[in-house]
């Protein structure tokens, strides 16, 4: 089974690098432009992980993880950050909204797939 | 008597000149952080624009690109980023010097007062006492709002991963 991860990015280039390196290791993905439309998206739909940039307009990566784990089916699943911001302090604050880890741009393609694989298989 | 009247005449055309020159040196600051702003504005542009196109011929290129042992998609994959992380620079730089021109228009108020004061001129007094209240404020969001960017990287390089 392809598994799908949920690419949330107000930059087209991140979304397009995010999935190019996911999608060749095999991986479906389906992108959403901010937090906001990374919300709607994840309704209804069997994610398995999410990946999401912290600043973005309408509704920040944060927030969304807060709504994100509001959900019972996405109480679960693995959410990374994938941020320019590498403060401890923000780090902090993604651990206590529910992240599971904390990804600094721009992201090794090589080591997004080991940790993602190494968290979905 | 003369004497007294021909001192504050004088007086009040050094005022005047003293004025007159700060409110020039504050416009052309103002000016001059305002096309500091339009031209990173530009930039960002440019740097969009370039970077798209980069972007679209990779994508032409990426099916055959996926998966290659030499490491070079790797290479592009991680320099594209970079339009992000300049174009969050860039949106951080345009933020501050819009702060920092409002504050430099800012500037004639308590200067005004001043002026007002010299001249014994309450009314001009109370009103911009009034206003530098705002500037108070709008210094204090300044400098929360600008004290640290979103972006730290000093050099082309990839960025740690921490998992919790």
């Amino acid at each position: 089974m392809i598994r799908t991860i949920l690419a949330v990015d107000d930059s087209a280039s991140i979304r397009q690098m995010v999935a190019f390196t996911l999608k060749g290791a095999g991986y479906e993905v389906l992108e959403a432009t901010d937090g906001q439309d990374g919300l709607d998206k994840a309704k209804g739909r069997q994610v398995s992980l999410v990946l999401t940039d912290q600043n973005m307009p309408r509704m920040d990566g944060l927030t969304l993880i807060r709504s994100l784990r509001g959900m019972p089916e996405y109480r679960n699943v693995p959410i990374l950050v994938l941020t320019t911001e590498s403060g401890q302090d923000m780090k902090a604050r993604g651990k206590a909204a529910g992240a599971t880890g904390w990804l600094v741009k721009p992201f090794d393609p090589r080591r997004l797939v080991d940790v993602v694989k190494k968290i979905i298989g | 008597m003369e004497s007294v009247t021909a001192a504050e005449a004088k007086s009040h055309m050094q005022l005047d000149r003293i004025e007159s020159t700060f409110v020039k040196h504050s416009s052309e600051c103002s000016q001059q952080l305002s096309a500091a702003e339009g031209e990173l504005g530009r930039l960002q542009t440019l740097l969009d624009d370039a970077m798209g196109q980069m972007a679209e011929a990779f994508g032409r290129l990426a099916p055959g690109a996926a998966g290659t042992d030499d490491g070079a998609s790797d290479v592009v994959v991680t320099t594209l980023q970079y339009q992000d992380i300049c174009s969050q620079l860039v949106a951080h730089l345009r933020e501050r010097l819009a702060r920092t021109g409002a504050l430099v228009e800012g500037l004639h108020i308590p200067f005004e007062a001043a002026m007002a004061a010299t001249r014994g001129d309450p009314t001009t007094i109370a009103l911009a006492s009034s206003r530098v209240n705002n500037m108070e404020a709008m210094l204090a969001d300044t400098q929360r709002a600008t004290s640290s960017g979103p972006v730290q990287q000093a050099q082309v390089g990839c960025g740690d991963v921490e998992l919790f």
